[in-house]
């Protein structure tokens, strides 16, 4: 099953996706996809290993190319997060860049989902303040936003968080 | 109480009004009142209490100090309508205090949304209602 889990800062989307990752009885794989730049990115960072500090997550850091990671098949990997994952892939000189940068998103989660048996990928809404953008930023937000409605239309669940509520706008029930 | 939320001018006011019953005069617009029960625009309330508070407290310690303010103002005032726009729906903002500001309100709005009784979510002047718990803590 494959979840795509939505919301902006401080929606309490990861909240929700690690309590959802918990749920599903398997080991749970936690794909840190965050490049901790400053103070500040590791204070963000510190806060989500507290967070999950509770929970017997496994935790891997890959910030490009997430789909070369090696993960036993029974399990859950929990991809923390999309739009992190886009933007290194976008800006990273290792990574993508901006040609076919969509189409080599998908097939990284793509190949990523047929290694697992669950897989959640957390992403963040950033597509609704209206504001004009440098070429770099508004290249991000439309890929951001394609990636999302690509996602929506393939997985089987899709939830935003807001306010630390799940919101389903899309939900299969498991045979 | 009941937390109403959505984006900027989206109607949240007129839909708490319309819902309510409350007229004009029930509004603090911006400021605690225990004497009013619709607290409208949180957002502009947090972004004061963070412009005296940024950077010298953290992000937790404003978040546990402003929940602290507003239950006080919920014991006093269960009865009440809390309205705030929700500002997390953008890029990142390149400063800090504005990343900061987002992911405070947003947190905050999480802990309020657990004690509300009714959570709405507006979509111009169209109030969905996604969470309704008789059993909650205001």
């Amino acid at each position: 099953m494959r979840y795509l889990i939505t919301g902006g800062s401080g929606s309490g989307k990861s909240a929700y996706a690690e309590e959802l990752a918990s749920t599903l009885l398997l080991p749970v794989y936690y794909l840190a996809t965050m490049q901790a730049y400053g103070e500040e990115g590791k204070k963000r960072v510190k806060r989500h290993r507290s967070l999950r500090s509770g929970r017997n997550f496994h935790t891997i850091e890959k910030s490009l190319a997430v789909n070369e990671v090696t993960i036993p098949k029974e399990s859950v990997v929990l991809l923390e997060c999309l739009s992190n994952l886009l933007a290194n892939e976008m800006f990273d000189p290792m990574g993508i860049g901006t040609d076919g940068i969509v189409d080599g998103v998908l097939k990284q989660v793509k190949l990523l989902s047929e290694t697992t048996t669950h897989l959640i990928v957390v992403s963040n809404d950033i597509g609704f303040d209206g504001f004009v953008y440098d070429e770099g930023t508004s290249l991000y937000i439309k890929a951001l936003g394609e990636l999302h409605a690509r996602l929506a239309e393939n997985f089987e669940n899709v939830i935003e968080v807001v306010c630390g509520i799940p919101l389903n706008h899309k939900a299969m029930v498991p045979e | 109480m009941e937390l109403v939320i959505g984006g900027r001018a989206s109607g949240k006011l007129e839909y708490t009004r319309k819902i309510s019953g409350l007229p004009m005069d029930t509004v603090a617009d911006g400021v605690i009142d225990e004497t009013k029960q619709i607290l409208y625009s949180l957002q502009e309330l947090i972004r004061d209490w963070m412009k005296v508070d940024y950077p010298s407290f953290t992000e937790e310690e404003m978040i546990v100090k402003y929940l602290e303010r507003l239950c006080r103002y919920l014991e006093k005032t269960p009865n009440c309508f809390i309205l705030c726009d929700e500002v997390g729906l953008g890029v990142v903002p390149m400063e800090a205090f504005e990343r900061s500001y987002r992911e405070v309100v947003g947190r905050v709005l999480c802990e309020i949304a657990k004690l509300s009784r009714k959570v709405h979510r507006v979509y111009y002047g169209i109030g969905v209602i996604i969470k309704d718990e008789a059993n909650c803590t205001y």
